[in-house]
């Protein structure tokens, strides 16, 4: 029951954010304090934040000095709220109009690591699917075909980077969001939505993919990364108290790139068993979906930030045009040259 | 007496309950005449609103039976209850007018009787009026109105005037004697109180209860018109002074009071 | 009282302005107004209340209504009353939101599923409250009624139906009361217009100025239906006196 978990979670946070903010102003940021022995990081079911498990189980986070809590959330709506608040120092919050509209208004978040990335691989992570007996009758074949069609998307992704991608989709046949009717699904019916023929497309990641292609009845259409290569698509995003305290946000990425460092020796046994742990998968599945790509170097791809920011900005949904310097953190990566 | 227009023969009513069965009336036998006014006294409990309710047909009889050979097809029989039985929801008019409409008669005909009967008993003014907006003692007036302009053939009345005080009871008495000698239906008057029993009815039957039966007819001595203070009517106190003794020990029972 | 809201209303002014809370969060009551006027104006506030209302009035008219019959035929036939109460009584309480998932499946993605949410959270209030009101009808009426020749369709018409209007009206109003609700948060899970989703794209987008906005609207709304239903019920239920 994710919905209503979901809302009550929603209502839940919105009334405690308001109170916390009530009592805790914010603004100018409070005088230096000790590196925070604890570090609190908001985390999602999904198999990409399993990579703060892999840290963490794995003593990475230890070995730099760092307690490490990570707290389980089922949506990352109110990630940004809570980095602001301070009710939490790290998070994966989906880049929403938010996200940029909260720095805007002063808020004292950035992005300070890449999360996941469209890089091409053997398989692919984000996708939209089709029913495999309308592309057999020549339908939706190519995205100028996709004219009239429904497509469904997650309601949070309408308006965030998944809407962005389908609309990269639209773009390279000429169409725009006008020419198709999205419609917003929870992924928990997306398969039934396209199967009893509801939506005629749908946008999917993993591990959705791989379960809905099991079914011999759907197949991929197109795949994300070939439509936006390299895009960074999720990102680890500290909030104030990480901000001023550079030493604990360089010690926490220490940790988390070698996390990274592991997830990229791909999926042996000791990484299927942390994800499927994680995220509470079926073993068997976690080694059959696609991995997502999570870059080794810690850097963040800024241009796709900022063609998405652009994005959102004609949609009317941002404040204004942030530069990379006021949402991106840097210092806390040792880039190589 | 004159022809009898009902006969109750043998009558025996039990009601089951998860804690027993209980005798409500048991071999009860008596005999009316057309147009009679007969009184029912008797402690609680006595099976008096069960023999009400086996007259007026909502209840039927499981032993005996109740014969009507004064008239040609079962008799209209017409309830008053004891307080608040009028529609809250419909104005004294409409109320008044209930019985008529469920007969059928038509809209613009039934209201011009039931205003006849409010014009009657001086209560046209409320007509429009809602029964909250009127006190105890019209609201009985309009219930009383109500079974009256559907001219029943006989009228079962369950204590009618019990939540009215003494002044209020003497004036609608008087005025329920004078509706009943204009059209002199037959008229059942469950009533606790002994003198009313006796200066209302031409006959007083008195009950024993568990199980209920009748344990004696007293026919009223007094001529009509009636005076209802009893004041000109000396006689009435040995009546209730013997009435009293068939009750008393019964009612001491009930009230678990020991007898001296 | 109003002295009382106007003060609060300053102080939270004041204190937005000022600086002592987060403007994030907290932005200033007159920021919030001139947002709400704006939207009126000019943004898409006008057609996401309508689609709002349209969703709530087929929700509360398809459920409260479905709801009223069964009612009735459940205060006025003894063996459906013993039949349906336990049904009834069983699924009361169930979290509609829960259901929701399952309403996707079987009615689809579209209007049907979020209208039929509102009609089931509409149907019970109604469904509860019809019985009771006709299960309240005095034994003294029901005796009255069957002694002058009340039965079949005079029967529900002069005694059932005006003798449980009472407790149907607030039946309504708790039944409009919460398919508001329902409405509200079904737009949030899963419509892209309507008030619950300009809430949400509130949230999505942090402006929070344009997510109190449109609470206002809701309360005045909430107030408004409230209103017309306590004007409804004096209007047809003048015999119910001043208590």
């Amino acid at each position: 029951m994710q919905i209503t978990y979901r809302i009550a979670k929603y209502l839940k946070v919105v009334l405690a954010v308001l109170l916390l903010a009530a009592c805790t102003p914010i603004g100018e940021p409070a005088t230096p304090t000790p590196a925070p022995v604890l570090v609190r990081v908001g985390v999602l079911p999904f198999m990409s934040n399993a990579i703060l498990k892999i840290a963490d189980a794995e003593g990475f986070f230890v070995e730099q000095g760092l307690t490490v809590e990570l707290v389980p959330f089922r949506s990352s709506n109110d990630f940004v709220p809570l980095l602001l608040q301070g009710e939490l120092d790290v998070a994966a919050p989906a880049l929403t109009a938010g996200f940029f509209n909260a720095i805007a208004r002063g808020g004292n978040v950035k992005i300070a690591l890449p999360l996941t990335a469209f890089t091409p691989q053997d398989c692919p992570v984000v996708v939209v699917l089709a029913r495999k007996s309308d592309v057999e009758a020549g339908k939706y074949a190519s995205p100028a075909q996709w004219k009239g069609a429904t497509i469904g998307i997650s309601l949070a992704g309408a308006q965030g980077l998944p809407g962005y991608v389908v609309d990269l989709f639209l773009r390279q046949a000429g169409l725009t969001a006008q020419d198709v009717t999205l419609t917003a699904l929870d992924p928990a019916v997306q398969g039934e939505a396209l199967r009893s023929q509801q939506v005629d497309l749908l946008y999917a990641a993993e591990p959705w993919i791989t379960r809905l292609l099991a079914g011999d009845d759907v197949v991929v259409l197109s795949r994300a990364e070939d439509v936006a290569p390299d895009l960074t698509s999720s990102f680890m995003v500290y909030g104030p108290s990480l901000l001023a305290e550079p030493e604990v946000g360089r010690r926490f990425a220490t940790a988390y790139l070698n996390a990274v460092r592991q997830y990229h020796e791909g999926k042996t046994p000791r990484n299927v068993e942390l994800v499927a742990e994680y995220a509470g998968l079926e073993t068997e599945l976690v080694q059959q979906v696609c991995w997502s790509d999570i870059p080794l170097d810690g850097a963040v791809n800024v241009d796709s930030i900022m063609l998405y920011q652009e994005w959102l900005h004609d949609l009317g949904l941002l404040d204004r045009l942030l530069s990379a310097d006021e949402f991106l953190a840097t210092g806390f990566v040792e880039v190589p040259e | 007496m004159s022809e009898s227009a009902l006969l109750v023969n043998h009558l025996a009513k039990t009601y089951v309950s998860p804690r027993g069965t209980v005798t409500a009336l048991a071999d009860v036998s008596f005999r009316v005449a057309a147009g009679e006014f007969v009184a029912l006294v008797g402690p609680s409990g006595c099976g008096k609103s069960t023999l009400l309710r086996l007259l007026g047909g909502q209840l039927a009889p499981e032993q005996g039976a109740i014969e009507f050979p004064g008239w040609p097809r079962p008799p209209k029989r017409r309830l008053v209850f004891q307080e608040h039985s009028l529609f809250p929801w419909m104005t004294v008019l409409d109320n008044v007018a209930f019985g008529l409409e469920m007969e059928g008669v038509a809209r613009q005909e039934r209201r011009a009787q039931a205003m006849a009967q409010l014009t009657v008993m001086g209560l046209a003014d409320f007509a429009r009026h809602y029964p909250h907006e009127l006190s105890g003692g019209m609201r009985q007036r309009a219930a009383i109105a109500r079974a009256f302009v559907t001219q029943p053939d006989i009228l079962l009345m369950d204590e009618p005037l019990r939540a009215l005080d003494a002044q209020m009871r003497l004036v609608i008495q008087d005025e329920l004697l004078s509706l009943w000698e204009s059209t002199r239906p037959m008229v059942f008057y469950i009533t606790h109180d002994i003198e009313e029993a006796l200066l209302l009815a031409d006959r007083v039957l008195v009950m024993s209860g568990q199980p209920g039966r009748i344990r004696e007819e007293i026919p009223s001595p007094f001529g009509r018109p009636r005076d209802l203070t009893g004041r000109t009517h000396p006689e009435i106190e040995d009546l209730k002074w013997h009435i009293w003794t068939l009750l008393e020990q019964e009612v001491k029972r009930l009230l678990q009071v020991k007898s001296k | 009282m109003a002295a009382f809201a106007l003060g609060w209303l300053a102080l939270w002014e004041l204190a937005a302005r000022a600086g002592w809370i987060s403007r994030l969060f907290f932005p200033p009551p007159t920021t919030i107004l001139l947002t709400l006027g704006r939207m009126l104006v000019t943004g898409n506030l006008a057609p996401a209340l309508a689609l709002t209302l349209y969703r709530l009035a087929l929700g509360v008219a398809i459920g409260a209504g479905s709801g009223a019959l069964l009612g009735w035929l459940m205060g006025s036939s003894r063996s459906v009353r013993l039949a349906l109460d336990p049904i009834v009584t069983a699924l009361h309480p169930l979290p509609k939101l829960a259901i929701f998932p399952i309403f996707l499946v079987l009615l689809g993605i579209g209007e049907a599923s979020k209208v039929a949410l509102v009609a089931l959270t509409a149907f019970f209030p109604m469904v509860i409250n019809t019985l009771a009101g006709v299960q309240q009808i005095d034994t003294t009426h029901w005796e009255a009624a069957a002694n002058y020749g009340a039965r079949g369709r005079a029967l529900l018409q002069r005694i059932i139906l005006p003798g449980s209007l009472p407790l149907v009206l607030v039946g309504l109003r708790l039944a409009v009361n919460g398919a508001l609700m329902v409405t509200i948060a079904v737009e949030m899970l899963s419509a892209r217009e309507g008030l619950g989703a300009l809430i949400w794209l509130a949230w999505q987008t942090l402006r929070t100025e344009e997510l109190y906005a449109v609470l206002l609207v809701i309360g005045v709304l909430g107030l408004a239906s409230n209103s017309l239903l306590e004007l409804t019920s004096q209007r047809l239920l003048p015999w119910k006196g001043e208590t």
